[in-house]
């Protein structure tokens, strides 16, 4: 017989299943299949900050005033007292000294946004190096592209709305970035800010303050469901292991393994963020004093997001032109605008590229990794130690001050870098990958070590090597792009092997047909570099005699 | 695997090749017998059975650990409450009641957090769903009724017979968003010549910005500087581009010709608005004579005219010209010769 509850259950359901047809929709959603792999909590990472955030700003907007009309603070911050100040930061300091727990509320949104930004970026490595990215998943990677650049955004209006010394410093620059756009640059200045800034028509912080918590969030959350959105439909990718094909996805249940799981991952994240709330402190206005036109502290330094935009900045040459009465501002448009406009442009393109390259049209659900890919983790390499040294290069001071070394020496060390440093580290990680690759070849081949040294008739030494274990060495070979039934076999380009070549769909085998026009020429020899090796996968066999011997 | 994919036809457009036939590894895959009916809906989840790994006796223990970790959230949450209610919150609302607040808060997430993980992962079965992916194109008969659905639209419109229609209505769509630019219009004044003027004029006074109190003859040191702002302007929020460093050097010193004439014995002003960003420029090294803007470390050699020495800024600072009026105050003598500031496409 059933229980109460069970009845009532039903009920429920029943209930929504009259009116909404759900019945086959939630059959499918609790049953839906999600993988498990440390890296895929990253993304989970940034959804929970995102929660976090909006729960407590919510509660800050209740406390906080979007405004620059000038007041005389009163509060129970003694050094500050009888200091004029905007309202903007007299709420600040109110609610972080006379509201209970409202210190904490700000300290937890300010780490809760650092983490989301920074959860978001790595995420983006994430997906970047497996290849999650392919088909049919580049509508996705769009969107996630736009949320990092809005997340930036986002966290660099909320940390300038309290009015200090620092944030306001910060919005002068912005200001600045923004006036020295050709042609338009001081009109979309004076319209933005109300005038030039600091604003005297009192318009900026009421306008900063509605795009950080109505604007930007909007399209934030928008984006974000489209993304969940769209997870839910694609099914998530996964890393081969065994059982894992292209056509299937293995993992906990939905409903109820997965939700407790995440729900509990939830908590831990919002755990973590009260911690460093309670206990790290972050962003303490009060220490800064109210933004004033002619100060700024030795060593302003923005949040983690905005320091290789001031480390372009800093590190850009002087240069600047003038002709028939104008003036271009080199020094502040290309790291300020030009610059950042190349680096998300080219996030925004890399699928497109990479698959135009490889003539790639299939569908990926399985991952690959790093090493599968050299020249996917080369470009990965190049980009994140650009990133890297223009990220460095906003504390170009700190660290000479630190280190007692001259600032002008850290300052062109880190224009060389910048340069020569991407395609260095370019260099390394194709190779690296390249060696891993040889390393799995061996062992697909000779199998693993066993440290067991045996001696032949000969009178030879040599190691005994034990076969990977079936199931291991299928994964491995397809990994490699090798097929599982011949071992020795070239591969034929980096784990495309199969989408590759039957991806063309025209019957006409690359090669036979010399193409035609210069960007077929160009995207020819592109995919000969993305696919070259160095060196035949042959090579590292370099022993003909039977290394392979059963354990005896 | 099953043929139910092959028996697709050669698509006619795209070259999409169906997952199950590119994939060729037949040999991994594991749930045949889940693949039946892959596609109909109903076959799509299988359930794998796993067997936990586990001792006697676990079990319960499992459930204690669990039940532990919310016994310690729930008390964590009646801590908060306590602190919030006990703690006198005008004395330590910036010091240990933020401890006492942050830190319950943290334990009671953390355990809530690490008991549904627990509970996940040690109480719930371990059974793995293995679901069926399936091809993200429609049939293609699908494909080309909604192709031709669209199609057909587009020739019911008729906007490529219609030319009438199709010029009207573009002049139209095309005019629609200019209110929406006008309405913009007033988010700011046009700059016009703001950026070209500061508040200094002829024989303003130069007022401290910590005394408020005008500037004589003698009151900075040899080796001193002083940020100053003009005489009934000295609010530097509301006079932006105005704020002003006084330096005075040791006679001798200035190297410049222009600097010195433009000075007052060994006394010379200078914009404190760097020309690269506009930050207020405020290290000044008295040794080297270096003036460096703590934004960017734009370096300015102040006994050679500002002349940039180092960093992204591209421009001197302007100098203002100054002297001493009848009462032996410092006052400019006008106006910067020049836009302080950042550059801007109609300076020049």
């Amino acid at each position: 017989m059933a229980s109460m509850g069970e009845t009532a259950t039903r009920k429920g359901l029943r209930y929504v299943d009259d009116r909404f047809g759900s019945a086959g929709f939630l059959r499918r959603s609790f049953n839906k299949a999600f993988p498990d792999h440390w890296s895929f909590l990253l993304g989970e990472i940034a959804l929970y900050s995102f929660v976090i955030l909006l729960l407590t700003g919510t509660y800050l907007t209740l406390f906080f005033h979007a405004s620059s009309e000038v007041v005389t603070y009163h509060g129970s911050y003694a050094p500050l007292r009888g200091v004029k100040m905007t309202e903007a930061y007299d709420s600040t300091l109110h609610m972080s000294f006379d509201v209970r727990g409202g210190l904490l509320m700000r300290q937890i949104h300010h780490w809760a946004a650092l983490l989301f930004v920074m959860s978001i970026a790595v995420h983006m490595m994430r997906v970047f190096f497996t290849g999650a990215f392919r088909k049919p998943r580049t509508i996705n990677w769009h969107i996630g592209v736009t949320l990092f650049i809005l997340a930036v955004l986002e966290g660099f209006a909320g940390y300038s709305l309290p009015d200090d010394l620092l944030s306001g410093t910060g919005i002068r620059i912005a200001y600045s970035v923004m006036e020295s756009i050709p042609v338009v640059g001081t009109y979309l200045a004076y319209f933005v800010f109300g005038s030039s800034y600091p604003s005297v028509t009192g318009d900026f912080i009421p306008r900063l303050f509605i795009i950080h918590v109505l604007l930007v969030p909007g399209i934030l959350l928008a984006l974000i469901s489209a993304h969940m959105m769209i997870i839910w439909h694609q099914k998530h990718t996964d890393f081969p292991g065994p059982g894992k094909t292209e056509q299937n996805v293995i993992g906990s249940p939905f409903y109820p393994t997965f939700m407790i799981k995440t729900n509990g991952f939830l908590f831990m994240v919002f755990g973590v963020c009260a911690f460093l709330g309670a206990f790290a402190q972050i962003n303490p206005v009060w220490l800064y004093g109210p933004y004033n036109a002619s100060q700024v502290s030795a060593g302003s330094q923005p949040d983690w997001y905005i320091f290789f935009l001031e480390g372009s900045l800093r590190l850009m040459p002087n240069l600047e032109s003038n002709f028939w009465g104008h003036t271009i501002s080199w020094n502040i448009l290309i790291p300020g605008v030009i610059l950042p406009g190349i680096m998300f442009n080219l996030l925004y393109a890399y699928p497109t590229l990479e698959a135009w390259i490889t003539k790639d049209k299939a569908y990926h659900n399985l991952l690959q990794r790093p090493r599968d890919v050299p020249v996917r983790t080369g470009c990965g390499a190049f980009g994140l130690t650009f990133y890297g040294i223009l990220y460095i290069g906003g504390q170009n001071d700190v660290l000479a001050n630190t280190f007692h070394w001259s600032l002008q020496a850290v300052t062109w060390v880190l224009r060389v870098l910048i340069i020569v440093g991407p395609f260095i580290a370019f260099y390394i990680a194709k190779r690296w990958a390249l060696g891993l690759q040889h390393k799995d070849q061996e062992r697909l081949h000779h199998g693993e070590e066993t440290g067991i040294i045996r001696r032949l008739p000969s009178g030879e030494y040599i190691e005994v090597h034990e076969p990977l274990p079936a199931q291991r060495a299928a994964i491995l070979a397809a990994q490699l792009g090798i097929d599982p039934h011949e071992h020795g076999a070239l591969p034929s380009g980096n784990g495309h092997s199969n989408g590759h070549s039957d991806g063309h769909g025209n019957g006409q085998s690359p090669g036979l047909i010399r193409p035609v026009g210069a960007l077929s020429r160009a995207r020819e020899a592109l995919e000969g570099f993305f696919f070259e090796r160095h060196d035949s996968p042959s090579d590292g066999v370099d022993d003909d005699e039977p290394k392979t011997l059963n354990r005896p | 695997m099953s043929d139910e994919p092959k028996a697709r036809q050669a698509r006619k457009i795209g070259r999409r090749t169906p997952v199950a036939e590119q994939s060729g590894q037949t040999s991994m895959t594991m749930a045949a017998a889940a693949d039946e009916h892959a596609t109909d809906g109903h076959g799509e989840f299988a359930i794998k059975h796993v067997d936990r790994d586990e001792q006697p006796g676990e079990a319960t223990f499992a459930e204690l650990q669990v039940a532990a970790c919310f016994a310690v959230a729930a008390l964590a949450v009646v801590g908060f409450i306590v602190s919030y209610l006990m703690i006198d919150p005008r004395a330590a609302i910036g010091r240990y009641m933020n401890f006492a607040l942050g830190g319950t808060l943290a334990i009671a997430l953390l355990g809530l957090g690490a008991g549904f993980i627990l509970w996940a992962k040690k109480i719930l079965p371990p059974d793995k769903v293995i679901q069926q992916r399936h091809d993200f194109f429609s049939p293609e008969e699908e494909e080309i009724v909604a192709e031709d659905t669209f199609l057909k639209g587009v020739a019911d419109m008729g906007l490529g017979t219609h030319k009438i229609l199709r010029r009207t209505l573009l002049g139209a769509a095309g005019l629609l968003p200019l209110p929406a630019v006008l309405l913009l219009r007033d988010l700011g004044p046009l700059p016009r010549t703001d950026l070209r003027h500061t508040a200094w004029g002829k024989n303003v006074r130069l007022v401290d910005v910590e005394s408020q109190q005008p500037i004589k003859i003698g009151d900075v040191e040899i080796g001193g500087i002083v940020t100053v702002m003009p005489e009934g302007h000295t609010d530097p929020d509301e006079n932006a581009l105005s704020p002003t460093i006084l330096i005075r050097f040791a006679p001798g010193q200035i190297r410049s010709k222009k600097e010195l004439a433009w000075g007052h014995e060994d006394h010379v002003a200078y914009s404190k608005i760097c020309s690269h960003a506009g930050c207020p420029i405020s290290l000044y090294e008295q040794q080297t004579h270096h003036l460096l803007c703590p934004c960017h470390q734009s370096t300015f050699d102040m006994a050679n005219d500002a002349n940039v020495i180092f960093g992204p800024a591209a421009r001197r600072l302007p100098q203002l010209k100054i002297t001493v009026d009848s009462e032996g105050y410092f006052i400019a003598e006008g106006d910067y010769s020049q836009p302080v500031g950042p550059s801007f496409w109609e300076r020049g």
